[in-house]
C-alpha cells in the first residue's frame, strides 16, 4: 500500500524571519505606521488592568503559533502593557477563528459622505484594506467597535454607522 | 405587562459562577440518573466542561469575580486551536464544546511553568484522561437522542465529573 505523507503548512521560523517580524511589530508599536504592516489590538480585560493582544498581519502566513506568540511578547517586552494573551494571525485566520466578530460600516443610505474622505477616515481606523480596494474595518471586541463608529459619527456628522456581528451558529457554550 | 425575559438577566460568566453552575449541574443530573440517565450524562458532561474551564482561567490569571466574556474565550480557543501540543496534536479540537479540548489547555498551560509539581503534572494527566473517558460518551447533540446509556458509560460521565467537581480548586 502507498505512504501518504502529509506536509505541515508550518516551519519553525527562521532567525531572520522572526527578526523582520519582530522589527514590523515593534516599529509599529513605536507609532510609526506603514502600509502592509501589523495591525495590533490591545483588548483590556474586564475589570483587569491587564490586555489581550491581537496582532492581524498577512506576514504571519506559514509562522507557527507559538513563533507568532513568542514574537509579539518580545516585542512587548519592557514597555507599559500587562499582557494576559497574545496572538497573531492572518486576517483570513482572524475571519475564520472569529477573532474580529464586530465590522463597522457605514449605512446604506449615506449618499451624502464622500467616498475619499470615508476611505481615508476607514484606513486611519484600522481597516483591511482588500485587493480589489474594498475595504473591511473590524475589531476585536464591541467596546472597541463602539468607540470607532463614535469618531467616525463625530468626523461625518451626517452620517449614520452601524456595527455588524458575526457569529458562526454553535461556535460556543453561550 | 410586558414579558420579562429570563435572558436578559443572565450575568457575565466568571470562576465562581461556572464553578457554582458546575455544582449546579452535577446535582440536577444526580437528581436525574436513575430514571433518566441520558439526561444526566447530558448535564455531568457540562459540569466537567465548567470545572475545567474555570480552572483555565484561573491559572490564566483571571480572579473568581473577573468577567469572562465571549470574545476572550474565544481568543484562548482559537489559539489552542492552532498550537501543538506535545503528542503533536492541536491542543484543543474544532468542537464546540471540547471538554478533552479544555482539559489538555489547562494542563499545556500550567505545565509551562518552571515551579509545577510532579503531584500536579500527574493530577492534570488524570484529569486529561478522565476528559477522554467521558467524552466517548457525551455530545452536545445527545440532547436530541433518545439512546439508553450502558452502565459502565454513565459511570464514565459520572465519575469524571464528580472527580474533576471534587479537585477544581487545586487544578
Amino acid at each position: 500500500m502507498p505512504v501518504i505523507r502529509g506536509e505541515s503548512r508550518f516551519r519553525p521560523i527562521t532567525p531572520d524571519a522572526y527578526s523582520r517580524l519582530l522589527a514590523g511589530i515593534s516599529t509599529e508599536l513605536d507609532g510609526q505606521t506603514a502600509s502592509g504592516g501589523p495591525t495590533i489590538f490591545e483588548i483590556p480585560l474586564s475589570q483587569s488592568d491587564r490586555k489581550d493582544i491581537l496582532v492581524v498581519w498577512n506576514d504571519f502566513r506559514g509562522i507557527r503559533a507559538e513563533d507568532r506568540t513568542r514574537v509579539i511578547l518580545e516585542a512587548y517586552a519592557g514597555r507599559e502593557v500587562a499582557v494576559a494573551h497574545a496572538m497573531g494571525a492572518t486576517y483570513g485566520e482572524a475571519i475564520q477563528q472569529q477573532l474580529l466578530p464586530y465590522a463597522v460600516r457605514p449605512r446604506n443610505d449615506e449618499g451624502g459622505l464622500a467616498p475619499e474622505a470615508v476611505h481615508s477616515a476607514m484606513v486611519r481606523e484600522g481597516a483591511f484594506v482588500m485587493t480589489d480596494g474594498r475595504l473591511d474595518l473590524r475589531f476585536p471586541s464591541r467596546r472597541m467597535a463602539t468607540d470607532a463608529l463614535r469618531r467616525l459619527e463625530t468626523m461625518f456628522p451626517d452620517s449614520h454607522w452601524e456595527i455588524g456581528e458575526t457569529f458562526v451558529m454553535d461556535a460556543d457554550w453561550s | 405587562m410586558a414579558v420579562q425575559s429570563l435572558i436578559d438577566h443572565f450575568a457575565p460568566d466568571c470562576i465562581w459562577r461556572l464553578e457554582r453552575a458546575a455544582e449546579l449541574r452535577f446535582h440536577d443530573a444526580e437528581a436525574l440518573n436513575v430514571e433518566h440517565r441520558l439526561a444526566a450524562i447530558y448535564l455531568y458532561g457540562y459540569c466537567i466542561e465548567m470545572c475545567l474551564a474555570a480552572a483555565f482561567f484561573r491559572a490564566a490569571g483571571f480572579h473568581p469575580g473577573m468577567p469572562i466574556d465571549r470574545d476572550a474565550r474565544q481568543r484562548r480557543m482559537s489559539l489552542a486551536r492552532v498550537t501543538v501540543d506535545s503528542d503533536g496534536e492541536p491542543i484543543m479540537g474544532s468542537d464546540p464544546h471540547p471538554l478533552t479540548g479544555w482539559a489538555r489547555l489547562l494542563r499545556w498551560h500550567r505545565s509551562a511553568s518552571p515551579d509545577i509539581a510532579p503531584d500536579d503534572i500527574e493530577q492534570l494527566n488524570r484529569a486529561v484522561k478522565l476528559s477522554e473517558r467521558a467524552y466517548l460518551h457525551w455530545r452536545p447533540e445527545m440532547r436530541y437522542k433518545t439512546i439508553a446509556p450502558s452502565p459502565s458509560q454513565f459511570q464514565d460521565v459520572r465519575f469524571a465529573a464528580q472527580w474533576l467537581l471534587q479537585q477544581r480548586e487545586s487544578l
